[in-house]
């Protein structure tokens, strides 16, 4: 037991004075993926919001009525998603038209208001430019729509009117008006309770910012894999070697190697992790849940160094290769980058077993939920994993010498 | 001339040799076609599912919505999974779920949330889709208010047939030109949108970026284990073009295999000219891993700036994300990264 304390702490001291000469470069790494995760969440939800189109209303002046129910319609969140009304007059309305200023104009005629009302439909004429837009063909939409529900109320009462004429009413022309029209109206106002509205993610049920930003974590830590492959040089199996006499054998110095290396990362994971909480609080993204997120990525970091372990330990000088090749297809097919629903179903099937895809969800869970047994389970069974396939090639080494 | 030949010759018979090169290519086109296979969700998607839970009535107003002429798709789902699995994948913009109840709600016309709304946090487009589905409801909807309000109007012993003759009349007035509409009229404009730097590349982008990886690999060998005894003996300029032509060699069968991929993924365009464009890019690449090498002479500062710099060719040049489109300060740095004078020239 001593043998195998001292040379752990051997190989972490050698280690960490080795961490300088990577430092920087785990630093600008750091910098680099957490600016390129945060710009892909934002182009994602930028993504979200339509691009509103200006649009004229050409009202004349003593149409004060129609102006009333132009500001009710403007402030309804349909209309305001997709568009911005600014009031002009009929030729300026042309003018913006020809020249860009505007994407459409509604232009209202003299007495319109008074030509509803006494049951003249002067038809609003709505201008667009000659070339198409998608944001143009969706206000046209919301114009047919919007019109229908008139045209329904309309129908209704016409239909009423009609009836009334060969049966009879009971209550007089304006009282029946009155009814259908209002019933009609509150139904159109209050639309929107008939709908229970409920929105999934993509990005799972902590939103488009802190997905990436644990993404970002995970993605430094896997690329941080790069800069241990000091750790198994020719040297280092000599070394090995000499230490068996010592009684080292192969599973106490592939654990060393696995404990060192994690370790070391657990560090670099816990300054991540302040980063993290620093720039969430600055920017106003996320809180994290510090202490047991730096507490709960230390198995985080043992399994992901049980990876690297078993990469190195059988990939030799090309270890580095299939390493960063690694990386590059879970970060691919994990949803680091791009989440997994857009995936093909073949990728998200070697997603599904990606140890990346994993190490996110709980990353996630620590960080802003509460983290499921489960997940420290799995990652201690993928430590002592690594630790046994990295001393089977000791093993398998000493057979055949 | 015949120097340079023997160089190219010797150096491609080397690399030929080496089956780790053979996997790499193996692995980019992997890669490119992972890539090829992910959608993104479309900003523009009019596509809006439906699952009828209810009976009748929501089979109607399936079939309308489906015959409408609007922007919006309508199309019904085949299972409430399938619905919210298309709505996550980005392939429907929305969808909605006629719970069981629905006609029957509308009769007592107690309206509270009898239809599911499922959207995802990418939909931009859902108080439009929300407008649509309601106008064609509420079309359907103005049959059962009339039919509610008839007894008011009407005396009793008149009241079944006026009903009746009222529903056909409102079905008349609502297909005639006799309601509101409004007239759509179009001016010539000469100002047309620009064209915002949206255009993505992400298979080029991939091979583009393993290719630098990979030379900057090899660069990472010829600063680890210094020359070899041939380049040793060169001059300056003979070292230079060597080293310029070992990275170029080093790198010609993932750049061939690059070339394949495109034409298999149907990105590429004449075969020639992609081939030119890639000979360039090797050039550019090469020059740039030799600057690399020239300043960074220590080993461990040398691989261990190989990621940042594959990444920052992996974020800035627009091979998934155009950061350019929202940082136009991207543009300029693009161009001096070996992917983002790659992607610039397509």
């Amino acid at each position: 037991m001593r043998q195998f304390a001292t040379y752990f702490l051997l190989e972490l001291k050698k280690d960490i004075r080795m961490l300088p000469w990577f430092f920087g470069s785990i630093l600008l790494l750091t910098v680099l993926v957490f600016s390129g995760t945060m710009a892909i969440s934002q182009i994602f939800l930028k993504g979200q919001v339509f691009d509103a189109i200006t649009v004229d209303m050409a009202v004349p002046d003593h149409e004060t009525k129609v102006k009333l129910i132009a500001d009710v319609l403007s402030n309804m969140e349909s209309v305001k998603n997709i568009c911005r009304f600014q009031y002009t007059t009929e030729e300026e309305a042309h003018i913006h038209i020809e020249n860009g200023e505007a994407d459409a104009a509604i232009i209202v005629g003299e007495h319109f208001y008074k030509d509803m009302e006494n049951g003249k439909n002067t038809p609003a004429i709505i201008l667009f430019p000659s070339y198409d837009i998608f944001e143009n063909r969706m206000f046209r939409q919301l114009i047919t729509d919007g019109v229908s529900l008139i045209q329904t109320t309309e129908a209704a009462v016409y239909a009423a009117t009609d009836a009334g004429k060969i049966y009879g009413l009971k209550v007089s022309k304006k009282e029946m008006e009155d009814l259908i029209f209002f019933s009609y109206i509150e139904k159109a106002f209050f639309r929107g309770e008939i709908f229970q509205k409920h929105v999934i993610s993509a990005a799972g049920e902590y939103g488009f910012l802190p997905y990436y930003g644990v993404s970002g974590l995970m993605i430094c830590l896997l690329m941080c894999g790069l800069n241990f492959s000091f750790m198994y040089g020719k040297r280092e199996e000599v070394i090995a070697e000499k230490l068996r006499i010592y009684g080292i054998g192969n599973i106490k110095s592939s654990a060393v190697k696995l404990l060192a290396m994690g370790l070391i990362l657990w560090i670099i994971g816990m300054i991540l992790l302040c980063l993290l909480q620093i720039a969430g609080k600055l920017l106003n993204f996320w809180e994290i849940n510090l202490g047991s997120a730096m507490i709960g990525i230390l198995p985080v970091s043992l399994s992901i160094s049980a990876l690297f372990h078993v990469v190195y330990t059988y990939g030799r000088r090309a270890g580095g290769v299939i390493l960063f090749f690694l990386n590059i297809g879970m970060v691919l097919c994990s949803g680091a980058i791009i989440p997994v629903s857009y995936l093909p179903k073949t990728i998200q099937m070697a997603g599904a077993i990606s140890p990346l895809s994993y190490w996110e969800l709980h990353g996630a869970q620590l960080c802003f939920g509460i983290p499921e047994g489960k997940w420290f389970l799995l990652e201690g069974v993928i430590t002592l994993g690594g630790i046994i396939i990295g001393a089977l090639k000791g093993c398998y080494k000493w057979k055949k010498d | 001339m015949e120097k340079r030949l023997i160089w190219i010759g010797a150096l491609l018979k080397i690399r030929l040799k080496k089956p780790v090169l053979w996997i790499q290519a193996a692995v980019m086109l992997i890669l490119m076609w992972m890539v090829s296979s992910t959608v993104l969700p479309n900003q523009e998607n009019t596509y809006v599912l439906i699952y009828n839970e209810d009976g009748f009535f929501g089979e109607q107003l399936i079939e309308h919505l489906e015959q409408g002429y609007g922007e919006f798709i309508f199309q019904e789902a085949g299972s409430p999974q399938e619905l919210r699995g298309e709505i996550l994948a980005g392939h429907a913009e929305c969808g909605f779920i006629l719970e069981k109840g629905l006609e029957e709600g509308l009769q007592r016309e107690e309206t509270k949330e009898l239809i599911l709304f499922i959207c995802s946090d990418m939909s931009n487009k859902a108080s439009s889709v929300l407008e649509t589905f309601y106008q064609e409801l509420f079309s359907m909807y103005s049959t059962i208010l009339l039919e509610h309000r008839a007894p008011q109007l009407f005396h009793q012993e008149v009241l079944k047939d006026a009903l009746t003759f009222m529903k056909e009349r409102n079905e008349y007035y609502k297909k005639s030109e006799k309601v509101f509409d409004v007239t759509y009229e179009y001016v010539d404009s000469v100002q047309e949108k620009q064209q915002e730097e949206k255009d993505v590349f992400p298979i080029r982008g991939i091979a583009a970026s393993m290719i630098l990886l990979h030379m900057m690999l090899v660069g990472g060998e010829a600063v680890s284990s210094g020359r070899s005894a041939y380049e040793k003996n060169l001059r300056i300029w003979e070292k230079r073009e060597f080293l310029f032509w070992k990275y170029v060699i080093s790198s010609i069968i993932l750049a061939a295999a690059a070339i394949i991929g495109f034409q298999i993924l149907e990105v590429g365009g004449n075969l020639i000219i992609e081939s030119v464009k890639m000979m360039v890019f090797l050039g550019i690449t090469s020059l740039w891993v030799i600057l690399l090498g020239t300043w960074l002479k220590k080993e461990a500062v040398y691989y261990g700036c190989i990621c940042p710099i594959l990444v920052v060719n992996l974020l800035f040049p627009p091979v998934f994300f155009s950061i350019a489109a929202y940082i136009p300060a991207v543009r300029w740095l693009n161009f001096l990264l070996p992917v983002g004078i790659y992607l610039k020239i397509q």
